[in-house]
């Protein structure tokens, strides 16, 4: 598909205007790839035609949105990481009386029940306060509701027992035979918001902030704005947990941290 | 026709066991009736040519009879032929006649008779008789032939007749056997006759016989597949009637299948079965539904529109039975009301109702139910039970495929994100090239500059070893040097000590001597006295020379500088040796008058000292003439010359004369007295003070002595490394080993001081015990230099330039950034007790020694890296107490630590904390009262407070002590990590704010804004740093703040009191913004309440959504806090506060 930096730009301006969603920021050749993919799935020959189709039918966009933010997640992805929380992250924030934590990019919830699972077990949860924010509405109801494809949970638990695990995941969720629901306990201290990283400010001080993958599909600039959302959203001492292709290391915020877990992406503010 | 043929063929296939046995049964029956008329044909023929044989045998016989006649007869004849050949010779004699005779042969036809009449005795005997009987007459006959023959007795009568007789015996015999033939002959055609006769009444009968059967056979058999083909045909309509239901069903179910083929989601294949099946069984309602939340959730309806979600728990009703029974269930009798089905006209209740489980693999994915108004045909619920099975395939191929699309679209983003990764990973392996690249230039550049370093390393190389040399000679010189020095200044300052004590006495006892009070002594002997006094006087002050010569060389010297003027240091000096001039008949000048008023800070006594000496020396050596002053100012310098009229010295003396212990002429000394020590300690002196003296002479003519001394000094260089100054301070000759003291990297000392050469020589100092220094001749300036070069200590001159030194102290202390680094003042000034009560580690006066500044420097290098740092800690546990004084312990940490509440309050009364860690329990009362009782006592300093606790907190009394206490530390197995990062956090942050006790200042300071004094606002925010944040922007303008945490804690204090503006933040645990002010605008009391909504949302979309729930404004974080006071001013209502 014939599509030229002028197109794109053109399109997401759009995208921006009508629906108030900022893609303009994001790493341009994966984006590239994504609006192929969306204008060859409505059937669309290039983005003028997209243009089109959204402007004559906007409800749609809400099945576009998915496909521009790569909701790809799974649980516990990185045990190295989850045990990195559980072991050395988690017994320092154990301090603070009230745990704030940013899910920042929280997509369709693995990486939050993940978290919430570990909280649990640390007997964190009742002291914690998770704010689980996504850009995209149906992600967002999608981890509100914790169901997951009954497939995919052989890997969850294998990954789960290697974060150093206390129980059995099937503890955590009630399986049918096609899916899974994770606890609504898991979730009882967690607010789900619409938050975009592109445009949306700071809205809390929080003591551990993980946003994993997420980075990845940035570029520079919005990269940097993320960065200093979570710099500033911090308390000192605070954690920010990053994947594991992200780092700061690039960024002027790295001043701020001190590399807590180099390995496993863990930084703490300072 | 065709089709049946087909069906046939269907049948048979369908059933061959019962074909099998029809076909055999007609074909038996076809046997049967085939079988029958061959045996019997068989038999007839067997019977009649059983007959033919018998008529044959018949037929023969007269045959035989027959030829036995003929071979009787031709017998008959030749014997005829015998006699009469016989006859005929004997009458004629002639012999040719038996010829006839001679041919016959009857015997051999008689023979044959026998033979041929074996089988009748009666005839083979008559036969023999023939023969007999023959053979006699042959007897005779044969005499004929004899050659001997008697004609004439043959011819006799008797021999006629003899053979007569026997002829006609022979003759008789054979009639008799002839006529017996005949007879025989008769006999046997009767019997052939009859043989024939009685074949063809067998033959007629056996026809009849096998006509009838015939006829009866055919009948019966014809009767037989007559019913079994009217048997066939019946069941072939059967069978028709069957495969068209099963074509039916066939259909329904390949039309069923056809409808569900494609890829569908597994609602739309329960929805398009459930219209197919409905379809083709003209249901009237009907209703899919598959296995999700727990239960069956209604996903199509037929004939109704399904309302709302609709979800029957799993295993119950009809549902429950039809999955459990893997099979359609049917309910036939249904009430009355179970469903009503509605038309325009009317309704009906569903006469039928069945669930059909959609089934594969013994799993059922859905299930369908279905309602008729009609009760059905059995090849409808044959199709009802044929459908369960390609249903549940369909709807598990559904489910395949969705969790296959699933995995792909999965696949396809985790693709898509490993594409993205790469895509990063080469932006930063681009990133990390271009560093290298960097890298490798700068890797470059500096190659090429260490190879240009190394040429110059090896050059310097050989220089340095020259140098070395040479400098270990030098310093072997100058370690004797100053050894000798060091003994001979030692000596000299222990000498006089020694001295000055017994003088003391000797000093005391001659002048109480002298004073005569009892009046015992003479005149003489009070002469004597005064003498021995004025003598002790003189040794005391060579002995002080000496002694000062001695410190100074001893670097033991002090300067006490002040601030004077030249009239101040000049006058009185004078005025001391007017009257010896006098004496002398000198005149002793000045033309300091019109620099009288010049102000200079030096140490007036030893400049005076100095001048004393001059004067003293410039007195004693001029018999006649004057001796004058001459001051002038030279840019920052003051000369004071010294001439007199006197003898003079050579002019290649001039150095000489300013060594201890020489003069010019060692006989000088004898004739004008004097130690020779004053020069010395002059120079000495006025280099210590930052100037010099020099001498000039003409031998004869006089002499000029000038001593310059620094005004205003430092101006011109205000950072002043210490290893450029050229230091003429006699001090510099001291220890060269001393130089080599470790270098402290980053140990920066900061030096306030206005005069060059003490700062200099504090800087000696300081690089002698390894620091770097930085000079500052103003407050101004050092001020400057300790914010930005953040040194690791400050020593401060009280006296300087432009500030007062404790002003600049108390700013030091007062800035977050400085206040840690220890600041040790020196002054001429006794402000001792100010400086330390502002904060200053220690303090040493003017005139300093070199020792007490090495002291000063080493005490506060022992401060370093700051100044002791006072954590007050407040714990009554004692092995807690003990754990955390171990964990903080260390050399610039000083811990009180107290165990209540009182004793803490005590001890901030009593002095200032740098930090202070408390317990929540402590025994006389809680330790959120102990804070709230600092924060309301205004002259209690209120440190940085780490709460450190086992307790767990709520949120609200986190929210309370958040607002008094920077940090919560709960106990836990990483607390004490924590607390050492917080306590290190709280000594040693470089603070922006200012310190808590300013903002109070500033805080009392309220706005006089009448509109916002007094009023209250609900501030309902969940983030505790906007919450305090807008607390003390808004207490400032004299606003009563209420706080919530979230929207439900909003409408309660709301309940509760009285409110003139609300703040709401949107994203808010439990109850979000958006909801609580809905719930504000819907109660009627609050509807006009003000609404100012804070969210950390850029979206348009956010701002109409706060709006449309019932917000005045909107104000973005992070927030502005003038924008947002202008905001509040606008909204808040008018009125009296309440």
């Amino acid at each position: 598909m014939n599509m030229t930096d002028a197109d794109v730009t053109s399109f997401l301006e759009f995208i921006r205007s009508r629906f108030h969603y900022d893609f303009t920021g994001y790493a341009q050749a994966s984006l590239r790839r994504r609006l192929t993919r969306v204008a060859e799935k409505f059937g669309c020959a290039n983005l003028a035609a997209m243009y089109e189709l959204l402007t004559r039918r906007p409800e749609l966009f809400e099945i576009v949105v998915p496909d521009l933010t790569v909701p790809v997640s799974e649980m516990f992805r990185d045990p190295s990481f989850f045990r990195a929380l559980r072991e050395r992250v988690l017994p320092y924030l154990a301090t603070f009386p009230i745990l704030r934590i940013w899910v920042a990019g929280c997509s369709t919830g693995e990486e939050l029940y993940s978290l919430a699972i570990v909280l649990a077990e640390e007997r964190l949860l009742d002291r914690a306060i998770i704010y689980a924010t996504d850009i995209n509405p149906r992600a967002l109801q999608a981890a509100e509701a914790g169901i997951y494809d009954l497939a995919r949970v052989a890997d969850f638990t294998r990954q789960y027992q290697r974060t150093g695990a206390r129980e059995s995941l099937s503890h955590y969720y009630h399986a049918d035979d096609k899916a899974v629901v994770f606890d609504r306990g898991l979730r009882r201290r967690v607010l789900f918001c619409e938050h975009s990283l592109a445009t949306d400010g700071v809205f809390a001080e929080v003591q551990l902030v993980i946003c994993r993958n997420v980075l990845i599909y940035f570029g520079p600039e919005l990269q940097e704005r993320a960065l200093g959302l979570f710099t500033d959203a911090l308390c000192t001492f605070g954690f920010l947990g990053l994947g594991p292709r992200e780092t700061l290391a690039f960024s002027a915020r790295r001043t701020a941290f001190r590399e807590f877990e180099a390995e496993t992406r863990w930084y703490k503010r300072s | 026709m065709p089709g049946k043929g087909d069906a046939t063929g269907r049948h048979a296939m369908v059933r061959p066991l019962d074909d099998a046995s029809h076909q055999q049964a007609l074909a038996r029956r076809l046997l049967i009736a085939l079988l029958t008329p061959v045996l019997l044909l068989l038999l007839g023929g067997v019977l009649l040519a059983f007959q033919l044989g018998r008529m044959a045998e018949d037929a023969a016989w007269v045959d035989h009879s027959q030829t036995v006649l003929a071979t009787a007869y031709d017998a008959q004849r030749q014997m005829s032929d015998q006699e009469s050949a016989l006859r005929g010779f004997l009458v004629s004699g002639d012999h040719t006649y038996l010829g006839p005779y001679r041919q016959a042969r009857p015997l051999e036809g008689l023979a044959h008779l026998r033979v041929m009449t074996t089988d009748n005795p009666l005839q083979a005997a008559t036969a023999a008789e023939v023969q007999r009987r023959y053979e006699k007459w042959l007897e005779l006959a044969a005499s004929v032939e004899m050659p001997s023959v008697d004609l004439g007795e043959l011819r006799s009568l008797d021999a006629m007749r003899e053979r007569n007789e026997r002829m006609d015996a022979t003759r008789e015999a054979l009639n008799e056997f002839i006529a017996r033939e005949l007879q025989l002959r008769v006999e046997r055609t009767a019997v052939a006759a009859g043989s024939v006769l009685a074949t063809r009444y067998a033959l007629a009968g056996l026809v009849i016989v096998l006509a009838g059967v015939l006829a009866w056979l055919s009948r019966h058999q014809l009767v037989a597949i007559t019913n079994t083909y009217s048997d066939a045909l019946r069941r072939e309509r059967d069978t028709k009637t069957q495969i068209e239901d099963r074509d039916w069903v066939s259909a329904g179910v390949v039309a069923l299948s056809e409808s569900l083929r494609g890829e569908f989601h597994v609602d739309q294949v329960v929805e398009r079965a459930l219209r197919s099946i409905a379809t083709r069984l003209g249901a009237e309602v009907g209703a899919g539904f598959i296995e999700a939340r727990g239960g069956w959730t209604l996903r199509a309806g037929h004939g109704f529109e399904p309302s709302e979600p609709l979800v029957v728990p799993r295993g119950d009703g009809l549902l429950g039975r039809a999955v459990t029974a893997r099979g359609a269930v049917w309910l036939d009798e249904l009430p009355h009301d179970y469903l009503r089905i509605r038309s325009g006209l009317g309704d009906a209740g569903p006469h039928q109702v069945v669930a059909i489980p959609a089934i594969a693999d013994d799993h059922v994915g859905a299930v369908l139910e279905l309602g008729f108004l009609r009760t059905l045909t059995m090849r409808e619920r044959e199709f009802i039970d044929r459908v369960g099975e390609p249903l549940g395939v369909a709807v598990r191929s559904a489910e395949y495929a969705q969790r296959l699309r699933r995995l792909l679209e999965q696949e396809q983003r985790h693709t898509e994100e490993l594409q993205s990764q790469q895509e990063e990973l080469r932006v930063a392996n681009e990133e990390l090239e271009q560093q290298g690249a960097a890298l490798r230039e700068a890797h470059a550049q500096l190659e090429e500059r260490q190879q240009e370093l190394e040429e110059a390393n090896a050059v310097l190389e050989g220089q340095t070893l020259e140098l070395r040399h040479t400098e270990r000679e030098l310093a072997t010189k100058a370690a004797d040097l100053a050894r000798s020095s060091r003994y001979k200044s030692e000596f000299l300052a222990n000498m006089s000590h020694e001295l000055r004590t017994p003088l003391n006495s000797t000093l005391i006892l001659a002048k109480m001597l002298a004073d005569n009070e009892p009046g015992t002594l003479t005149s003489e002997q009070v002469r004597f006295a005064e003498t021995i006094h004025m003598a002790g006087n003189d040794l005391l002050a060579l002995i002080s020379d000496i002694l000062d010569l001695g410190k100074i060389e001893a670097g033991r010297m002090e300067l006490r500088p002040s601030k004077t003027n030249i009239a101040g240091l000049i006058e009185p000096v004078m005025r001391g040796f007017e009257p010896l001039a006098t004496n002398k008949g000198l005149e002793l000048i000045s033309d300091h008058a019109e620099l009288r008023e010049i102000e200079l800070v030096t140490d007036v006594q030893r400049v005076q000292q100095v001048l004393k000496n001059l004067l003293s020396n410039a007195i004693k050596f001029t018999e006649t003439g004057r001796v004058s002053i001459a001051v002038s100012i030279a840019g920052e310098r003051l000369n004071i010359t010294v001439e007199d009229t006197g003898i003079g010295f050579p002019s290649e003396e001039a150095e000489i004369i300013f060594e201890a212990f020489r003069q010019a002429d060692g006989t000088a000394s004898r004739k004008y007295g004097g130690t020779g020590l004053g020069l010395a300690i002059s120079r000495d002196f006025a280099r210590l003070l930052g100037g010099g003296l020099t001498a000039d002479s003409v031998p004869g003519s006089g002499s000029s002595f000038r001593l310059v001394l620094p005004l205003t000094q430092g101006h011109e260089t205000p950072i002043v490394r210490p290893e450029r100054i050229p230091s003429a301070a006699p001090l510099e000759r001291q220890a060269p080993e001393r130089q080599t003291a470790a270098r402290r990297d980053n140990a920066l000392l900061l030096i306030v001081e206005d005069d060059a050469n003490f700062a200099g020589l504090v800087a000696d100092v300081a690089r002698d015990l390894g620091y770097r220094s930085a000079i500052a001749s103003t407050g101004a300036l050092g001020l400057e230099l300790a914010q930005s070069l953040a040194p690791r200590a400050i020593l401060l001159d009280l006296r300087l330039p432009d500030l007062s030194g404790l002003g600049v102290l108390d700013a030091l202390k007062q800035d977050q950034s400085t206040r840690h680094i220890p600041v040790h003042v020196v002054s001429g000034f006794d402000h001792a007790e100010q400086a330390l009560a502002l904060g200053a580690a220690g303090y040493v006066t003017k005139p300093v020694t070199r020792d007490e500044l090495a002291m000063a420097v080493r005490k506060l290098e022992s401060l370093s890296p700051s100044r002791p740092r006072h954590v007050l800690l407040v714990e009554d546990d004692a092995a807690a107490r003990e754990s955390v004084m171990t964990l903080l312990e260390g050399p610039d940490l000083e811990i009180r630590a107290v165990t209540s509440a009182n004793e803490a309050l005590a001890a901030l009364r009593e002095a200032t904390f740098d930090c202070m860690i408390t317990d929540l329990g402590l025994p006389d009362k809680s330790g959120v009262d102990l804070l709230r009782t600092i924060v309301k006592d205004e002259s209690l300093a209120f440190p940085p407070v780490i709460v450190y606790t086992g307790r767990k907190l709520t949120e609200g009394e986190e929210a309370q002590l958040r607002g008094i206490a920077p940090a919560i530390i709960l106990k836990g197995a990483r607390s004490p990590e924590r607390l050492l990062d917080e306590v290190t956090l709280f000594l040693h942050r470089v603070e922006t704010d200012l310190p808590p006790d300013r903002q109070r200042m500033l805080r009392r300071v309220r706005d006089q804004e009448s509109k916002l004094t007094g009023r209250s606002v609900l501030i309902a925010e969940d983030d505790i740093r906007n919450v305090f944040a807008l607390t003390s922007a808004l207490e400032q303008k004299g606003i009563k703040v209420i706080i919530a945490r979230n929207g439900r804690e909003a409408l309660q204090r709301l309940d509760e009191q009285h409110v003139d503006l609300v703040l709401m933040d949107i994203m808010m645990p439990e109850m979000d913004g958006i909801e609580a002010m809905r719930r504000i605008r819907a109660t009627k009391a609050w509807s006009k309440l003000p609404i100012i909504a804070l969210t950390a949302k850029a979206m348009p979309d956010d701002r109409e959504e706060c709006l449309a729930a019932g917000a005045n404004d909107y104000v973005p974080k992070p927030l502005q806090m003038d924008r947002l006071l202008s905001l509040i001013r606008v909204w808040m209502p008018a009125g009296v506060a309440s």
